[in-house]
């Protein structure tokens, strides 16, 4: 941060989380308000619901951990780090919705 | 890094200009040596923690073996002091145990399962991981230290912590935790207080691993000296790299599991209680509605990536054994590192081969037999790369290099034996028998084991500056080998035979295991002798720290870049800072004057 | 002896070394809610259509939650506003954006005991036909005979039993006094009142709303209570950097910068567990 070209990067940047920030207050207010909305299945709440959260997730990663700007290393831990989580979570779910046959 | 000079004690006296610095000053014996943040120290605690708990699993095998062989009989001497010495820790509970000497089959459970898990998590993780890790790591890659020293510290003393809570919950009313190394529930979720001492001893244990895996990860990605590129890494360098990975995401499921079965012991829930549980013909006060096999999946989850944070450290030091005393370089480098990452991503999506016996379905036991086969292969191509890398070479018998020559066959005997578990059929059969230990032990113990030996061997003149003797070494070598294989072969015909690993009388009162029990004493004898034959390598470990032959610092004429440092190394390590400037196995290269040309040497 | 990278990055990574061990570190803590998030789906997809263990929904208070997620999201922008002071080369305004964030924290903490508070003084009494009658306990014990002690709950009242906090069987119980439509706070009356009586061998179970309760009691609190260790471990950090850490600045200001950031990076991913459990426990 040493130049000044970086340091109004910086302060740039900053001015982006607040925005940000702002973002996420509205999205939770959303979350909080369909949640009470009929969208015919409780199906299309939970997904409406999830996406909402992936969004202020991705958004809290990418400006907040500043991780639209981090180096190459971070990001291959975290795709395995992502990899083996998603294998985790639906392999095991997969494991449940596939019972052997004749005993269940 | 400044250079620094020490005196014979090993005590730094540093001369570094920093005035943020707190080297400086000499460190008192409880700094220096207790709450030490240098990675050889921590290297060497976790070295003499994991020895001696290595040790007491052994022992509490060697009880279980005598049951095992003379069913009922009381244990001679050591019964009535292991009964005495419970009834004093707990009033009754060596009544309850061991009265007269002879075992009850809630002990017996006890044993099997603490056996299991001080094996895996105290003896073999600290040592594979822990102290070959941390002392040899940072040297090899040309680091002053670990990236975190205190939280290098900090890994230490929660292992340490972890041990004690293990150690401790043998003298608590009910015994120690009796439901298997793997506890499972509901068996678990009812079981003694030993069961919750357990649980909390492991939440220290995988917080002492997850410290360590981010200690060691950073510290190669980011220590590496000048010139070190990725591939100019030793092998033992790669192994414990992936290890660390695998610690690293494979631990926590199992601590999110353990809180949980924590909580369903404690707090009353219902995580792995399913509905309608009925305990000693009682309905159970809980609410139900949990899962048992949610815990088995969040178990082997780390269970199987466990196997290869058991392996993969001993793979690496072989490598590293037979490339020094082959005088030739590693036959497939390359290959070998893609393998062994190859390898720690496959082990996450393999576990649920532990749970064929459980009902799953064709599609997903098709995936996982799928998976479990590949996985085969890369741990093949590692095995033959180490075998040809023998070939023509002029090999050098030395005891590391015995050690590492029994690993491969010993490896060999245990993955092929694996092989027929992949598959759903034969393991219906299979599964729970002594088929399963044998094939397990021979992976882990005269396999892993053998490894560490011969790690031990190999850089005890880096640490102490002295060699261990060569006799008494090839004396525990041949001893431990033939001891070995008299007591995990036979086990394959017990299990072939249909004897199941968790039997109290050894398959007495079994028609069907009637031809096979008879090896129940040979298989003991051999046990009881494997420990006689530790104690010349106990004896020549502490004998040689002061009498050991003095040698040079590179006594083995080694290439790799901790050869280039002091022995023992100072704190700091090197003398200047080493630089790679060539790959790591460099032996008889045509041209040059000798046969190894170290990775620090610039022509 | 001075280890490498601790303040400025290395070549060819780019990185120093806090920023790849905290990132390994909450790769970690991924793996470790991944673990929980998993369960909580598998305990849904597990749970009864019917019955005292169906998945409740909107059961918790979602005011009281939604207030909570937005004073989690406001402390996560005040430790970007305190590092980037300190980018800045102000450490005033970095004592005070700290301070707020650390407050927060303790808001975030309090309200969530609150809300603990409330669950374990609500109780279900499950009878042996499958129907469940819930309601709150009043704050206050009254004797009754010597040796036998009862207590109020606004519209239920247990009698010969003491009501632990965890769960109690039936059979342990005589009967349970219900009464229906009580005010709240006025226990005394509703129980003189018209109440209704459960004999205690029509109770299977009677059972506070704590983590023994249901499957989805039980991941609630397992879920919000690591989550709030790990709040409290992040606040403990902040208050260092606040406090005692503060003295690194005026020696090494680039590695006490470089510590704040990876400070707030772990603030951060709690702020981010936290965005998906708030839907997920209230919401849905």
């Amino acid at each position: 941060m040493s130049d000044t070209h970086d340091l109004e990067h910086f302060k740039k940047n900053v001015k982006a989380c607040i925005v940000v920030f702002a973002l996420l207050m509205v999205l939770t207010l959303v979350t909080v308000l369909i949640s009470f909305h009929d969208f015919g299945h409780p199906h299309y709440n939970i997904a409406i619901a999830l996406v909402i959260a992936t969004v202020k997730a991705l958004m809290v990663a990418a400006y907040f951990m500043h991780l639209n700007a981090e180096k190459r290393t971070i990001f291959r831990i975290l795709y395995f780090t992502g990899a083996f989580a998603a294998v985790l979570i639906f392999v095991t779910l997969w494991c449940f919705a596939d019972p052997i046959r004749f005993i269940h | 890094m400044e250079a620094t000079v020490h005196d014979q004690h090993g005590h730094a006296t540093d001369h570094a200009h920093d005035a943020h610095h707190e080297e400086h000053k000499e460190l008192s014996f409880f700094w220096k040596y207790i709450f030490a943040t240098d990675h050889k120290v921590i290297g060497m605690q976790y070295l003499f923690t994991g020895l001696i708990f290595l040790l007491f699993g052994f022992c509490l095998m060697m009880m279980m073996r005598w049951q095992l062989a003379y069913p009922g009989k009381p244990m001679p001497v050591v019964g009535n002091l292991v009964c005495s010495a419970l009834n004093m820790a707990c009033k009754g509970l060596g009544d309850e145990s061991m009265q007269g000497g002879v075992m009850s089959p809630a002990f017996y459970n006890s044993l099997g399962a603490m056996h299991g898990t001080i094996m895996i998590f105290l003896g073999v993780v600290p040592l594979a991981f822990g102290a070959f890790g941390n002392f040899v790591v940072p040297l090899q890659i040309g680091a002053v230290d670990m990236a975190f020293p205190r939280i290098n510290a900090a890994s230490y003393w929660s292992l340490f912590v972890g041990g004690i809570v293990m150690f401790v919950s043998f003298f608590v009313p009910g015994g120690a935790a009796s439901s298997g190394w793997t506890s499972y529930s509901p068996l678990a979720g009812i079981a003694t207080t030993g069961q919750t001492l357990w649980l909390v001893g492991m939440i220290f244990l995988i917080t002492s691993s997850l410290l360590g895996a981010v200690n060691f990860i950073t510290t190669i990605i980011q220590l590496r000296a000048p010139g070190m590129t990725w591939m100019r890494l030793p092998f033992f360098v790669w192994a414990q790299f992936v290890t660390g990975f695998l610690l690293l995401l494979a631990f926590p499921p199992l601590e999110a599991a353990g809180v949980m079965q924590l909580m369903d012991r404690l707090a009353g829930t219902s995580f792995f209680l399913p509905s309608g549980l009925v305990v000693t013909g009682m309905p159970s006060v809980v609410s139900g509605g949990g899962s048992p096999l949610l815990w088995q999946h969040l178990f082997w989850f780390l269970g199987h990536p466990e196997v290869y944070v058991l392996i993969l450290p001993a793979m690496g030091i072989v490598c590293e054994v037979i490339a020094c005393n082959t005088r030739k370089p590693i036959w497939g480098y390359r290959s070998l590192v893609f393998s062994v990452l190859f390898l720690g991503f496959l082990s996450f999506v393999v576990w649920a081969h532990h749970m064929y016996m459980t009902g799953m379905g064709q599609k997903i036991s098709t995936f996982f037999q799928t998976t479990t086969v590949i996985i085969s292969v890369p741990s093949v191509i590692i095995l033959s790369a180490l075998f040809i890398s023998l070939w023509g070479g002029s090999i050098r018998f030395n005891t590391p290099m015995l050690f590492a020559l029994g690993f491969l066959p010993m490896f060999g005997i245990g993955g092929l034996t694996g092989l027929p578990l992949a598959f759903n059929a034969i393991d219906l059969y299979l599964h729970d028998s002594y088929y399963v230990i044998a094939h397990f032990h021979y992976v882990v113990a005269p396999g892993t084991l053998f490894g560490l030996f011969a790690g031990i061997y190999h850089w005890y003149p880096k640490a102490t500056g002295r060699m261990m003797n060569e006799c008494w070494g090839k004396v525990h070598f041949w001893g431990s080998f033939v001891c070995m294989n008299g007591i995990f072969m036979p086990m394959f015909l017990q299990g072939m035979a249909g004897v199941g690993r968790r039997w109290y009388d050894g398959g007495q009162t079994y028609e069907f295991a009637q031809g096979v029990i008879h090896s129940n004493v040979g298989i003991s004898m051999s046990a009881w002798a494997l420990a006689l034959f530790q104690i010349p390598f106990i004896i020549n470990f502490f004998w040689s720290i002061r009498h050991g032959k003095k040698v040079s610092d590179n006594p083995w004429e080694a290439t790799t870049i901790e050869w280039a440092a002091p022995s023992p190394p100072p704190h700091g390590n090197f003398v200047e800072t080493p630089e790679a400037y060539r790959g790591p196995y460099e032996y008889s290269v045509p041209g040059h004057p000798k046969d190894f040309t170290p990775q620090s040497q610039t022509a | 002896m001075d280890i490498p990278y601790t303040v400025l990055p290395r070549k060819d990574t780019g990185l120093w070394n806090a920023k790849v061990g905290i990132w390994l570190f909450l790769a970690s803590e991924v793996m470790l809610f991944g673990a929980l998030f998993s369960t909580y789906i598998l305990l849904r997809v597990n749970s009864p259509e019917t019955g005292a263990l169906k998945w409740p929904h909107h059961l918790l208070n979602v005011p009281i939650g939604t207030f909570n997620t937005g004073v989690l999201i406001f402390s996560s922008i005040t430790v970007i506003l305190a590092w980037a002071s300190l980018v800045l080369k102000n450490l005033k305004a970095f004592k005070w954006w700290m301070g707020i964030t650390i407050l927060c924290g303790l808001a975030f903490l309090g309200i969530k005991s609150r809300e603990y508070y409330q669950k374990f003084t609500h109780y279900g009494v499950f009878l042996r036909d499958g129907t469940v009658i819930t309601g709150h306990m009043k704050n206050e014990d009254v004797k009754l005979k010597e040796g036998e002690v009862t207590r109020y709950i606004s519209n239920l009242q247990v009698v010969n039993g003491v009501v632990n906090a965890g769960p109690m069987k039936g059979s342990e119980i005589e009967h349970v006094m219900i009464a229906p439509d009580a005010p709240a706070g006025h226990g005394h009356e509703a129980a003189e009142h018209k109440a209704e009586k459960i004999e205690g061998k029509d109770i299977a179970r009677i059972a506070s709303y704590g983590p023994w309760y249901s499957p989805y009691f039980a991941i609630y609190f397992t879920l919000t209570g690591l989550h709030a260790i790990h709040v409290f471990g992040g606040m403990v950090v902040n208050t260092f950097m606040w406090g005692p850490g503060t003295k690194m600045y005026f020696t090494n200001p680039q590695r006490f910068t470089n510590r704040v950031e990876v400070a707030g990076l772990f603030w951060h991913f709690v702020d981010l567990v936290w965005i998906f459990l708030f839907p997920v426990l209230y919401l849905l």
